[in-house]
């Protein structure tokens, strides 16, 4: 079970540089890949049920979407790699639209009129020089569907301690967006906006014995132009309105993670945990646990989180006194809310790399005296493989 | 009740930096070098969660949310 020689000491570096704030949307190695290696998932993600004691349309089916990812890594020019991630997502489903209030007083959450059909494709290719004692590397991403464009772009640098056990990291990014929301008849929308956002963060990770690898992150990130949801509206002293939010948002993170393996239960134990805040008054703590038994060749693994949020200052179900600043949200995702997730996987390694299977439950609940009704629950299921070529 | 867990706090600080003291050799490190000891063991999960989170949940890093679409729904 105990990997051992060079690809031990370079599979620890790439553990030990991991850190989840430099490596948002693909995670890579931190040490030049062997190889060329593909991996595969396909995801199916499905939501609750709207209950027909919180909906006015009674019970209405949400959204529902098939994900198919695709990733694609080579080593190139002797000390260089580069990676490909392909997402292409489609789906269908309602979407929460706006609260009222109904005769007791009590929130009512009507759904979009129509099922929505969507489409999103995604392209992330990443680009990494790997040197002794440093990996400098730059990236772009590309997202497109039927009514939003997304554009990024990251810098990221590693640099770790002669005996390796220690890393430094450093990332720059950010995003050009812009929005063309489906316009339907009767319902007054934006027509073109635009949003931008440019982020930082800085990260340490540390192996303080053989078996327990800590650490920690922080991010900061600002985000500046349409940052209300076009589709969404609120019920203001009776009139519904459009969503509407500060056109500027600043938010900071801290993360921490740490890992410890057990060997006499073959074993790894993991704990996760998050602690964030913005402009707009959200706050939230999450804290994940996992831990991954193995077995010959098999590996289950099994994880709960847990998280909980403070509402956003212009957020309420519905309003029956105007606000002075004109802000407005109903959105389910900016209310008082917690959520417990739990999962569960069984991976078996192959001789050409692995297959996974895993199982995803999320469920939420409101906090305060009236929970928003939209909030959500959801499964997710996905299937795997990987291959390698050394 | 302040008191006792700063204490606790250093104490498990403390912990940690003197086993830190003492450098992992690098014949040591293959409990490390498993995939399961990773600080993201499964990229594409990851990637797939961050974004199912980013779309239902308020609290993303701009790093998430950069570059991953709308989120609208």
């Amino acid at each position: 079970m105990k990997p051992t020689g060079h690809k031990a000491l370079l599979a620890l570096t790439a553990a030990s540089l991991g850190l989840p704030a430099m490596t948002p949307k693909t995670a890579r190695a931190q040490t030049q890949p062997e190889g060329f290696s593909a991996s595969y998932r396909y995801s199916q993600y499905a939501e609750g049920e709207q209950p027909a004691s919180l909906s006015s349309e009674g019970a209405v089916e949400r959204f529902n979407i098939d994900i198919h990812q695709l990733r694609l890594q080579t080593p190139m020019l002797g000390n260089a790699a580069i990676s490909v991630d392909l997402v292409s997502e489609t789906l269908t489903g309602a979407s929460p639209w706006f609260i009222t209030p109904d005769v007791d007083g009590e929130p009512v959450q009507t759904l979009s009129g129509a099922t929505i059909d969507e489409q999103r494709d995604e392209i992330n290719i990443a680009a990494n020089i790997y040197g002794a004692h440093a990996r400098t590397g730059m990236g772009v991403s590309y997202s497109t569907e039927n009514d939003y464009e997304s554009l990024g772009f990251r810098l990221n640098h590693s640099s770790y301690s002669d005996d390796k056990n220690s890393t430094l990291d450093f990332a720059i990014g950010g995003s050009v967006d812009t929005i063309t929301p489906t316009q339907e008849p009767g319902i007054v929308r934006v027509e073109n906006e635009g949003k931008n956002s440019v982020y930082g963060s800085v990260g340490f990770s540390h192996a303080f014995t053989k078996t327990l690898l800590i650490g920690v992150s922080g991010s900061y990130s600002v985000f500046e132009g349409f940052l209300s949801d076009p589709y969404k509206l609120v019920w203001v002293e009776g009139d519904l309105l459009a969503d509407s939010r500060p056109s500027e948002k600043r938010q900071a993170a801290f993360d921490a993670r740490l890992r410890n393996y057990f060997p006499s239960v073959d074993t790894a134990l993991h704990v996760d945990y998050r602690h964030y805040g913005d402009s707009f008054g959200v706050v939230s703590n999450t804290l994940k646990l996992g831990a991954f038994k193995n077995l010959g060749s098999w590996q289950f693994s099994a994880t709960a989180r847990w998280y909980i949020q403070d509402s956003a200052n212009f957020h309420r179900n519905f309003f029956e006194v105007s606000r002075a600043d004109g802000f407005y949200s109903s959105d389910y995702r900016l209310s008082d809310f917690q959520a417990l997730s739990y999962s569960a996987g069984i991976k078996k390694e192959f001789g050409f790399g692995a297959v996974r299977l895993n199982y995803e439950s999320y469920e939420s609940s409101g906090d305060g005296d009236t929970p928003n009704p939209g909030l959500v629950d959801f499964q997710l299921v996905s299937l795997g493989i990987d291959f390698s070529i050394k | 009740m302040k008191r006792r867990s700063v204490v606790f706090y250093l104490s498990v600080a403390g912990v940690l930096l003197q086993a830190g003291c003492t450098p992992v050799q690098p014949w040591e490190k293959g409990y490390l070098a498993r995939e399961e000891m990773m600080l993201t063991p499964d990229p594409l999960a990851a990637t797939l969660s961050d974004h199912v989170f980013f779309s239902k949940e308020a609290s993303t890093s701009g790093s998430q949310a950069s570059g991953s679409g709308c989120g609208c729904n």
